[in-house]
Order: structure tokens, then sequence, then C-alpha cells
């Protein structure tokens, strides 16, 4: 299977090297911008209608499989580990996308996990 | 509260209503606060009403089962096994709790699992081909071998009922998705006479007619027994002044 190549033309992955040197805010814009993109598309969100990304996640109708979804795409396009839980729980996109731009930021990918950087407290609140 | 001391077990599944009905309004004065906020919360309309639907419905089961009124019913949240966090399975409140319970919801159906031993449910609208290839990769690796192996449609179904099965399964261990998603095999497939992890009963449970949208699954502990029913909700139960006991004798 090749996720990454299905319905390109639907999405707008954003470029890692772009991201790397935008500022953070710049980099938050992109990303907050690709997860309502993918969002849109996974919940089929008519075009007339906003995805606002102060809301939380699952006040916009975001349940586990599409939380998978949205973390598999983190580790695809942005080599980003992200807990599900930390998705479904995610205070809205602007969180969410505030603390991939962090993690896009601060890990150079590696060989071994073949990942950028990950966000793992499941459990906090 | 008046609950049976042998096991069993009990399914539920209710529909949620087209629009919310003006004339027999739905009963949110049974809801408690944080309930009715979180229905607020949704931002789509449709969203909020099942939302409300499957929350009064919860309510109103639960008291039946305990014969106590619906606003009265003691919800709670179980330690987190990962923390201890009070963010764990939610439950009825007690010491040992007078029964257990699980509620899920999505795109128009709810599933409601009530039993005297632990127990998790999931209902799951089918989800597209292309959610499906990208989301295989995260399961267990027997479980992607057994999807790969099928052809496009059969695949999203299979995977529709695997994660529902995987889902019921961790909602009914307590971690829910905070457990690796790859750590545990739920890949019983049809007359396999595999029934899921030691100490659970895991098995898909029918949900839809003909033109089938959803699929939905069920885990129990091994300390109860396979579902009595699985019975459908009546869409009165959500009104007030409705239909409040839907449960014969034999589930008390």
């Amino acid at each position: 299977m090749t996720p990454a190549s299905t319905f390109e033309e639907r999405r707008t992955v954003p470029d890692l090297e772009t991201l790397r040197a935008a500022d953070i805010d710049e980099r938050i814009r992109r990303i907050v911008e690709f997860v309502c993109k993918e969002m849109r598309i996974t919940l089929e969100i008519p075009p007339e209608e906003d995805v606002d990304p102060t809301q939380p996640l699952h006040t916009l109708g975001v349940g586990s499989i599409t939380a998978l979804r949205l973390k598999r795409r983190f580790e695809l396009d942005l080599l980003v580990e992200m807990d599900l839980v930390r998705i479904l729980r995610a205070e809205s996109v602007s969180e969410l996308s505030a603390r991939l731009a962090l993690c896009v930021e601060d890990a150079p990918m590696t060989a071994s996990s073949g990942t950028a950087g990950t966000v793992r407290d499941e459990c906090a609140e | 509260m008046n609950v049976r001391s042998d096991p069993w077990s009990d399914l539920w599944l209710l529909r949620q209503p087209w629009t919310e009905p003006p004339g027999d309004p739905l009963a949110v004065s049974e809801l408690s606060e944080v309930e009715l906020g979180r229905a607020d919360s949704f931002r789509r309309a449709h969203d909020r009403l099942l939302y409300l639907t499957a929350h009064i419905a919860l309510r109103r089961l639960l008291a039946a089962y305990l014969e106590i009124p619906p606003r009265e019913v003691p919800l709670t949240r179980q330690p987190c096994p990962s923390c201890g966090g009070a963010h764990g399975r939610p439950a009825v409140a007690g010491d040992p709790p007078p029964l257990h319970y699980s509620l899920s919801h999505s795109s128009g159906l709810a599933l409601f699992g009530v039993s005297s031993a632990p127990i998790g449910v999931d209902v799951e609208k089918i989800p597209s081909q292309e959610t499906v290839e990208l989301c295989t990769p995260a399961l267990h690796k027997k479980e992607q071998e057994e999807i790969e192996r099928l052809g496009a449609l059969e695949r999203r179904f299979a995977f529709a009922r695997l994660w529902t099965r995987k889902e019921a399964y961790l909602k009914g261990i307590g971690t829910g998705l905070a457990r690796e998603l790859s750590a545990d095999y739920l890949g019983a497939t049809e007359g396999s006479g595999y029934g899921g992890p030691p100490g659970w009963m895991v098995d898909n449970v029918p949900c839809g007619s003909s033109h089938v949208n959803h699929v939905a699954a069920a885990a129990l502990s091994a300390d109860a027994v396979r579902p009595e029913r699985i019975g459908w909700l009546p869409a009165d139960f959500l009104f007030a002044g409705g239909v409040t006991e839907p449960l014969d004798s034999h589930s008390r």
C-alpha cells in the first residue's frame, strides 16, 4: 500500500524544509492549515463550513479513527510521532499545531526512528 | 439500587432522531451541567443531537437497571490505569460499582453495553479506503497481514470490524487508546474460533439493516456471560414523559 500517494491532489502537504526554515508563527500557521484541510477531507465537511481551529477536536466530530488518521499523517508528512490520546484531547487545532511545530523545529530526523519528534504525554489533561 | 447478582450482560442500540423534535422535547433536564455544557460545545447540530441522545438514553437505561431517577445515576470516572488520574473508564460510582457500562456513538448510532463485569463497546461508521490504507500499518502485525490479504471493498469492512473489536477491548480493560494499538491481537475472523485476548470475549455486534454504514463490537470480561440480548431502544425513550423503562424483568 502507498498511503502517502493516495488522493494527493486534494491534500496540501507542508514541505518540511520550508517549515523548518519558517519562523514559529508561520510554521504554526502552515500546520494549522494542513490539519484543517485534513479534517475537512476526513470528516467530509462541506466547503461552505469552516473548520474552527480554536475549538477542541472532539467538538468538530473527531473520533478515534479520524484521530488515528491524523496521527499517521503527522508521522508520514511531518515525521512527528504523537500519541492518539493527545490528539483526541487536544484543546484545539491551534494547540495541536503548536506542539507539532515545536517537534518539527527541535528534532532533526534520525536514521534509527525515521521520525523528527515525539509527543508522548497521553495522560496529561 | 436493585441489580441482579448472577453474571449477566445486555447490549442496547439507539438511532439518533433526524432533528430535535419541537413537540416532544428531549429529556435534557435529566442531564448534569457538565453533560449539557459538553453538548453545547459541539460545532455541528447533528453532533450535538447525537451526544444529547446518547447521554439521555444512557442515564435512563442505567436508571432502569438501578431503579433510581435518571438524574440521580452517580456517574464517575475510575482512576486512569496508566497514571492514576481521574480520567479512566467511565463508571457508576460504588465500591464495587453496582454494574458496569460502556457507551459508544458515531454518525447517528449509539451502542450501550451494561453488564455485571467490565465491558467495552464501540461503534464506527465504515471508513474510506484511503483512511484504511493510512491506518492499517498502526495495527498488530498479524492484523495487518489479514487485512492486506483482502480486496479493497472487503478491506474497509474488515478494518472497521477489527477496529471496533480493538477499541471495545481497550475500553473494556480500561486503558482506552492510551495503549499501543499494535500490542494486542484482535484479528479474529468469522469462524476462526478466536474470541479475543485471554480473559476476554470480543466479538462484533449486528447493528444495521441491508444498508450497512456502521459496524460495532463488544468486549466482555470472562467473568460475565455473553449478552442475553441485543435490543433497540424506542425513539420515545429520549423524550420527556416518554417510555423510561424498556427493560423487562429478566434484565434486573
